[in-house]
C-alpha cells in the first residue's frame, strides 16, 4: 500500500485536451480537516473585524446549528488548530505576464467546439485515474447545462431544447464571493422532472414556473410576486387566501402541518404529494432531488470594466439526495453538539468519495471539479471536494445547507442569467433595515475575509479606518462599485489563482489571499481565545424588538 | 498484579484446539511502529488461571477494505466452541422507525405519551438505538433498548424465541414510560444485574451551573432546548423573527431542572410491561454505565467525559439500589509506562436514599443552593481563601464553596463536583464500558481515549495546564489517543464493607497510534489493535472479554474484538459501516438455552442516490445480535 497511490496511471480515454494522466483516486488527506477553509483562520483583530457573521449565525428553524457564539469565541478540534492554508501565508507567486493572464482567462474550458461540455465528454470516456471503483462508469454528476439562459434564466440546448436548468440572481455572500475578492459567479436551480410536469403529464413551463415560485416561497420564506395572475382552480390556494381565485402571489401563510395546514406542489408534483410519494413543500428545506449548480469563474476586463471570464475556474454542484425532516435535523443536531462538546479534539471528515463527492450529512451531496494544470476541469480529489461540506452542512446562516437560493433577487425578475447585469443589484436590506454589504464594510474594515483588500480600504475609508458615510451610502442603488475590482486588481487576482492551478496545490489554498501578516490571519488558531468581538451580528432575517 | 504489559501483535494462533479460521485479510498492516520504552512489560506469568477450562476463537473478518466492505454491517461467520464449529450470523432484532405490533421503534414520546414531532409534522424517530439488554420473562423473551437521543427514551420489544433454532423475532414494541420521572436524558450504555433487571444511565446531564448562569433559552444548550418539547414547551419557536426563541426562560426555569437528569435508572421488566425508576442515591454523573458486582451490592458506575472520575456505589442490602453509600476514586499513581497503572483509594461521599435525594427535587435545590462560586486568581492557577479549587467537566477549573448543610445533597446532585472538592481524582477522560470476570475477579474499564486530564499539564501531547490547574494532577500519562483497556483487581475491603473492592487499575490492552502519518486513510491506530475501546462484556468461563469500538480518527469501522486472555489473540468479530459505532455488545451466557452477543449499530449513514428509492431505513440503526450460541453458561 502507499506507492501505488503515487504511480501514475496510463491514458485510457479517448481523444480530447483532458489531462487525463491524472490519478485522482487517493483518499490521502494533506491537511486534516480541508472541509475548515481558510477564512477561519481570520484574525478578528481584537473584535475590529468580525466576517464570522456570514456563516456563524443563531438559525432559525429547520435549521438547529447555533453557532453565533463562534463570533465570540475561537474553537477549532486540536488536529485543525493550525492553519493548513499555507498559499495565504506565503508571497504572492511570481506574476503572470497579463497577455498570458488574459488568454488564459478567456478561453472557454467548459464547452468543446461544438458547444458540448468537454468535461461531460471526459467523464463518459473515464480516465482510469478517474475511476475510483474501476466499473469504468462515472458514479457523480454528468455537466448537462449548457450555462446558456434565456431572458428569463432557462438554460437552452443549442436545439433551443430547456435542460431543466434555470439561472437566478442573488447576491453574493458578502467577502469571498465578491468579484473583488476572486471570482465571478452564477448559480443555477434544477427540480426533478415530475416538478415540471403538469397533471395530465406532460412538460409543462407554467408547472416548473409555479413549483419554482413555491420553492423559492419556502426558502425565502417570503411573499412571491407572480408576474402575471394565476387561475387558482386549475393550481390550488398558492396565494394561501382560503380562496380558489386568481393569484398575484405564491406565500407560505398559516403553514401549520401540526394543524393540518400544508403547502401543495403544483401539477403531477401535487398529485405525488397527495399519494405520500413527494414531502409537500417544507418552509427551509428544498425538495430531494433539487440540484444546484454554480460556475466559480476568473475575472475578464474590458477596458475600464470588469466582466465575466469564460474560462471555470471550478463548477460546483449539489443534489439533494435524503430528505430530512424538522425532527430529523433537530435530533441531528443535539446529536452533533454533544458530540463536539464530549470530543472537542475529535474531526468527523464528512464521508465522501472521488466519483459521487462529499455527503454533508443533512441530505446533500456536493461535488466540485477544478482546472488540472492545463486548465481542464477535472474531478475534484477527495480531499478537495471535502472543502465544501465545511460551509453548506455545519454552520447557521444556511438555509438547508444552502446559502444562493435563500439570497435570491425576488419574483420573476431574480431568473436570469445576464453576466453584464449579475452584480447590477442594489445593496441587500436586512430585516434590521441596515444595507448587508455596508455592515459587512462596518465589520470587517476592509471588505473582505481577511482585513486585505487595500482597494476597498482605500475607496470606502478614511486614514482612520472610518467608512466614508458617501461611499457607503450609494451602496443603497448599486453595489458594483464596491463588488466589481479595478482591471488591475482583476488581473492581479487571476494571475495568482493561475499560478496555483499550475502547481496544483489547491490543497494549500484556492487563492483566497496571499501574504497575510500574522496579524491579519492566525498560523494557529488561540483555542477559547475571545475574538474581540463584543455584540454577535445577528442574522439578516432577525427583527430585533428592542 | 498481573500485567500484561504492553500488548503486542499475535497474529499466529494460540495453544486451542479449535482450527485456526481463516484469519486471512489481517495481516497488511505495516510494522505499528516502536512503542517507545514499555518498561519491563511483558511478565504474563500466573495466568492460568483464567479462562476456566473453557475455549471460544472466532473467526477473524479482517479489515475492511473495499467500498463495499466499509459500507457493510460484517460479523464472523463462525466460531468455535471447546473446539466445536458454531455458525454465527448477525441478526437484526429491530431498527429505527420499524413499525413492530402496535409501537414505531424509536418514536420519541412526549411527558403526555404523545409522540413528539416536528414543526413540519415529522415524527421524532431517534436513530441512535444503545444499550439493548435481554430478559426472559416467564414463556417470554423482552428488549429494552436505550434512545441515545436528546430527549432520550426507551422501548421495550417482545421477541419471540424459536426452540429449536434459538431465532429471536421482534413481534411488538413499545416505549417505557419515563413521565412519572420527568422523561430520560441521552440514555448511554447499561447492564443488566444479577437479579435480572435492566440498568441504565442518563449520560452528559445538562450542566447546572450553566442553567443558572443563562439569561436566555438560547443560551442553552441544544440538548435542553429538546428537553424542554419533552415537557411540552417549544425552546425553538421564534414566531416574531427577533432572533430570540419566543419561550422566556423564565418560564423554562419553572418547568424545568437539570438536577431530574444524570441517574442510573433500574428498569422492572415483567410480563407486558416495563417500570423504571431512576436510583438518585447511586449519584449524578454523566454515566456511561452502572454495573452491579455478584455479592448483589457493590456497584462500579463510569462517568463518560472530560476530566470525570469513577465511582463505587455499595447498596445497604442486596438487590435493592434505594439507599447506598457511595464512593469516589483516588489514583495513586505507580506507573507512567504505556497507559499506566495506579493503587487506588477510595473517599466516601457519604451515605444517602432515593427518597433524600428526591426530597431535595422536591424542594427544586439548584446548583447555586449547594455551591457559592468564586473566579479563579493569578492567571486561574488558585482559589480565594475558603474556596476549593476543582477541576472537573467540561466546565474545567472552579473554585467552590459548599454551602453548609448541603453535603449529601452535592453528593448526589453534583457528584463528581463534590468529589473533586474531598479530593477524588477527577481526571480520568472517556471513561466507557466495565466488565467483570468473577473467576479471577477482576473488572475491566475501556478508557476510550487517554488524554486530557489523564495527561501531564498537557493536552493531546502538546504543553497545556487546562485539564490539569486547580485539580491534584494525579493522572500524569502520555497521550494515547488510541485509548486503552484497563484492568481492576478486586478484593476485600473491611472498612467499605465489599468484596469488590478495586485496589489497582492498570493497563490491560492498548490501542496503538500510527506514529506517522496512517498507511491507512481514516485510521490513525493500528488496524491490527483496537482503538477507542467502549463498551465491553466478558465471556465468563471462557476468558474472552468483548472490546466494542467508537473509534471516531482511530478506525475508519467500527470493530467487535474478542480478545482471548489465554492467547493474548484479538479478533475482529464484527464491523460496521463508516460513519457508525457500534454499541451495546452484552453477552447472554444462556437466555432459553442458547447464547447471544447483542450488538447495536448505531447512526450508520445511509447513502442513496438520487436516482434510487430512498429507503428511509439507511440511516436507522440496528438492534440485533450475533449467534445463536449454545448455551455457555458456567
Amino acid at each position: 500500500m502507499g506507492t501505488w497511490l503515487l504511480s501514475l496511471v496510463g491514458c485510457l480515454g479517448g481523444p480530447g485536451p483532458v489531462d487525463s494522466d491524472l490519478d485522482l483516486r487517493t483518499e490521502v488527506r494533506t491537511v486534516p480537516a480541508p472541509w475548515i477553509p481558510p477564512q477561519c483562520y481570520a484574525s478578528t483583530a481584537g473584535g475590529a473585524h468580525n466576517s464570522c457573521w456570514t456563516c456563524h449565525q443563531t438559525p432559525r428553524e429547520p435549521n438547529f446549528i447555533d453557532d453565533a457564539a463562534l463570533q465570540l469565541e475561537a474553537s477549532m478540534p486540536g488536529p485543525a488548530a493550525q492553519n493548513p492554508w499555507t498559499h495565504t501565508l506565503g508571497p504572492a507567486p511570481a506574476s503572470i505576464p497579463e497577455a498570458e493572464v488574459l488568454a488564459w482567462v478567456r478561453t472557454d474550458n467548459y464547452r468543446d467546439e461544438d458547444g458540448t461540455p468537454s468535461l461531460a465528454r471526459a467523464l463518459r470516456a473515464l480516465p482510469a485515474g478517474w475511476d475510483a471503483d474501476g466499473d469504468r462508469s462515472w458514479d457523480g454528476y454528468v455537466p448537462d447545462a449548457w450555462l446558456s439562459a434565456d431572458s428569463r434564466g432557462w438554460d437552452r440546448a443549442p436545439t433551443g431544447e430547456p435542460t431543466g436548468w434555470r439561472a437566478y440572481a442573488y447576491w453574493p455572500l458578502p467577502g469571498a464571493f465578491w468579484p473583488t475578492n476572486g471570482s465571478w459567479g452564477d448559480a443555477w436551480l434544477r427540480l426533478p422532472e415530475v416538478y415540471r410536469t403538469d397533471s395530465e403529464g406532460a412538460p409543462s413551463e407554467e408547472a416548473y414556473r409555479l413549483n419554482l415560485a413555491l420553492l423559492e416561497a419556502v426558502v425565502r420564506r417570503e411573499d412571491v410576486p407572480l408576474s402575471a395572475p394565476v387561475d387558482e382552480t386549475r393550481h390550488g390556494d398558492l396565494d394561501r387566501d382560503g380562496q380558489l381565485g386568481q393569484a398575484h402571489l405564491v406565500s407560505i401563510r398559516g403553514w401549520e402541518p401540526r394543524q393540518g395546514q400544508l403547502l401543495r406542489w403544483v401539477g403531477a408534483a401535487g398529485q405525488r404529494q397527495d399519494r405520500g410519494e413527494l414531502q409537500p413543500p417544507t418552509p427551509g428545506l428544498f425538495p430531494e432531488g433539487t440540484e444546484l449548480l454554480h460556475s466559480v469563474r476568473y475575472l475578464d476586463v474590458s477596458g475600464d470594466t470588469v466582466r465575466m471570464a469564460p474560462r471555470l475556474k471550478e463548477l460546483r454542484y449539489a443534489v439533494k439526495t435524503r430528505w430530512q425532516s424538522y425532527a430529523d435535523l433537530e435530533l441531528a443536531a443535539a446529536s452533533e453538539a454533544r458530540e463536539e462538546e464530549q470530543e472537542p479534539d475529535v474531526l468527523h471528515p464528512p464521508q465522501a468519495d472521488l466519483e459521487r463527492g462529499v455527503f454533508t450529512g443533512t441530505g446533500w451531496r456536493l461535488q466540485g471539479f477544478i482546472e488540472d494544470h492545463e486548465g481542464e476541469l477535472r474531478p475534484q480529489t477527495v480531499e478537495e471536494t471535502s472543502f465544501c461540506a465545511g460551509c453548506h452542512g455545519g454552520v447557521g446562516a444556511t438555509v438547508d445547507s444552502m446559502f444562493s437560493f435563500a439570497r435570491k433577487v425576488p419574483g420573476d425578475s431574480g431568473w436570469r442569467a445576464d453576466p453584464e447585469a449579475a452584480y447590477a443589484l442594489p445593496d441587500r436590506i436586512r430585516a434590521d433595515g441596515r444595507g448587508e454589504a455596508a455592515l459587512y464594510l462596518q465589520t470587517t474594515g476592509t471588505g473582505d475575509d481577511f482585513g486585505a483588500n487595500d482597494e476597498i480600504r482605500a475607496e470606502y475609508f478614511d486614514a482612520q479606518g472610518q467608512l466614508d458615510p458617501v461611499a457607503a451610502a450609494a451602496l443603497a442603488s448599486d453595489l458594483r462599485p464596491l463588488l466589481l475590482p479595478t482591471p488591475a486588481r482583476a488581473i492581479e487576482l487571476d494571475a495568482g489563482y493561475l499560478a496555483l492551478v499550475r502547481q496544483q496545490s489547491f490543497s494549500r489554498g484556492r487563492g483566497e489571499a496571499f501574504g497575510l501578516s500574522e496579524a491579519q490571519i492566525h498560523r494557529v488558531i488561540p483555542e477559547g481565545q475571545r475574538t474581540g468581538v463584543e455584540q454577535p451580528v445577528l442574522p439578516e432575517w432577525a427583527r430585533p424588538t428592542r | 498484579m498481573r500485567r500484561i504489559g504492553l500488548w503486542v501483535p499475535l497474529l499466529a494462533l494460540g495453544a486451542c484446539e479449535g482450527p485456526a479460521g481463516p484469519g486471512g485479510p489481517a495481516g497488511q498492516p505495516g510494522a505499528p511502529g516502536q512503542d517507545g520504552g514499555p518498561g519491563a512489560g511483558g511478565e504474563d506469568g500466573e495466568d492460568g488461571e483464567d479462562g476456566g477450562s473453557h475455549t471460544l476463537v472466532f473467526e477473524d473478518i479482517g479489515v475492511a477494505t473495499t467500498d463495499d466492505e466499509k459500507r457493510a454491517v460484517r460479523a464472523s461467520a463462525r466460531a468455535w466452541v471447546d473446539g466445536t464449529e458454531v455458525p454465527l450470523q448477525y441478526h437484526t432484532l429491530v431498527r429505527s422507525g420499524e413499525i413492530v405490533g402496535t409501537g414505531t421503534f424509536g418514536l420519541l414520546t412526549g411527558q403526555d405519551g404523545a409522540p413528539l414531532t416536528g414543526r413540519d409534522g415529522s415524527l421524532m424517530i431517534s436513530k441512535d438505538a444503545d444499550f439493548t439488554s435481554l430478559h426472559p420473562v416467564g414463556s417470554e423473551v423482552y428488549a429494552v433498548t436505550h434512545l441515545e437521543s436528546q430527549p432520550g427514551g426507551m422501548y421495550l420489544t417482545r421477541l419471540t424465541q424459536d426452540g429449536a433454532t434459538g431465532a429471536l423475532v421482534a413481534v411488538d414494541t413499545g416505549p417505557v414510560d419515563f413521565s412519572a420521572w420527568h422523561g430520560l436524558w441521552t440514555p448511554c450504555a447499561g447492564s443488566v444485574s444479577p437479579w435480572g433487571t435492566h440498568l441504565g444511565g442518563e449520560e452528559y446531564p445538562p450542566e447546572a451551573r450553566l442553567w443558572d448562569e443563562a439569561d436566555t433559552v438560547a443560551q442553552l444548550g441544544v440538548g435542553d432546548r429538546n428537553m424542554l418539547a419533552y415537557l411540552g414547551l417549544d425552546a425553538w419557536s421564534d414566531a416574531n423573527s427577533d432572533g430570540a426563541p419566543d419561550l422566556p426562560l423564565s418560564v423554562a426555569d419553572a418547568a424545568y431542572n437539570p438536577y431530574w437528569y444524570g441517574y442510573p435508572n433500574e428498569i422492572l421488566v415483567e410480563l407486558g410491561g416495563a417500570t423504571p425508576v431512576k436510583h438518585y442515591s447511586m449519584g449524578r454523573v454523566s454515566i456511561e454505565l452502572a454495573k452491579v458486582m455478584p455479592d448483589q451490592r457493590t456497584v462500579y458506575i463510569t462517568d463518560d467525559g472530560t476530566n470525570v472520575g469513577l465511582y463505587l456505589y455499595v447498596a445497604d442490602a442486596p438487590g435493592d439500589l434505594s439507599a447506598g453509600t457511595l464512593y469516589a476514586m483516588k489514583w495513586y499513581q505507580i506507573s507512567d509506562a504505556g497507559a499506566g497503572a495506579a493503587d487506588l483509594g477510595w473517599i466516601s461521599l457519604g451515605h444517602a436514599t432515593d427518597a433524600e435525594i428526591a426530597a431535595y427535587l422536591q424542594a427544586d435545590l439548584r446548583f447555586l443552593d449547594l455551591f457559592e462560586v468564586a473566579l479563579p486568581e493569578a492567571g486561574e492557577e488558585s482559589c480565594p481563601d475558603d474556596f476549593v479549587g476543582i477541576n472537573t467537566g467540561d466546565r474545567g477549573r472552579e473554585c467552590l464553596r459548599l454551602v453548609p448543610g448541603m453535603e449529601q445533597a452535592a453528593s448526589r446532585l453534583e457528584t463528581r463536583r463534590y468529589a473533586a472538592w474531598l479530593g477524588a481524582t477527577t481526571e480520568l477522560r472517556k471513561e466507557e464500558g466495565l466488565a467483570h470476570d468473577p473467576l479471577t475477579n477482576t473488572l475491566y474499564l475501556a478508557i476510550s481515549e487517554v488524554e486530557y486530564g489523564m495527561e501531564d499539564l498537557e493536552r493531546t501531547g502538546l504543553p497545556d495546564e487546562r485539564h490539569d490547574a486547580l485539580g491534584p494532577n494525579d493522572i500524569r500519562l502520555a497521550y494515547n489517543k488510541c485509548g486503552a483497556v484497563y484492568a481492576l483487581d478486586l478484593a476485600g475491603h473491611a472498612t467499605i464493607g465489599s468484596d469488590y473492592v478495586a485496589e489497582n487499575m492498570y493497563a490491560y490492552v492498548e490501542g496503538v497510534p500510527y506514529p506517522g502519518a496512517s498507511p491507512f486513510p481514516g485510521n490513525a491506530c493500528s488496524v491490527s489493535h483496537l482503538a477507542n475501546p467502549d463498551n465491553l462484556t466478558f465471556v465468563e468461563g471462557y476468558g474472552t472479554l468483548i472490546i466494542g469500538e467508537d473509534a471516531t480518527v482511530g478506525h475508519q469501522n467500527d470493530v467487535l474484538w474478542a480478545y482471548d486472555q489465554q492467547t493474548g489473540r484479538l479478533d475482529r468479530i464484527f464491523s460496521t459501516p463508516y460513519g457508525a459505532e457500534t454499541t451495546s455488545p452484552y453477552w447472554y451466557p444462556d437466555l432459553g438455552g442458547f447464547g447471544y452477543l447483542t450488538a447495536v449499530v448505531q447512526h450508520p449513514f445511509g447513502e442513496t442516490d438520487q436516482l434510487q428509492p430512498h429507503d428511509p431505513l439507511d440511516e436507522a440503526a440496528y438492534v440485533g445480535y450475533l449467534g445463536p450460541f449454545p448455551s455457555m453458561s458456567q
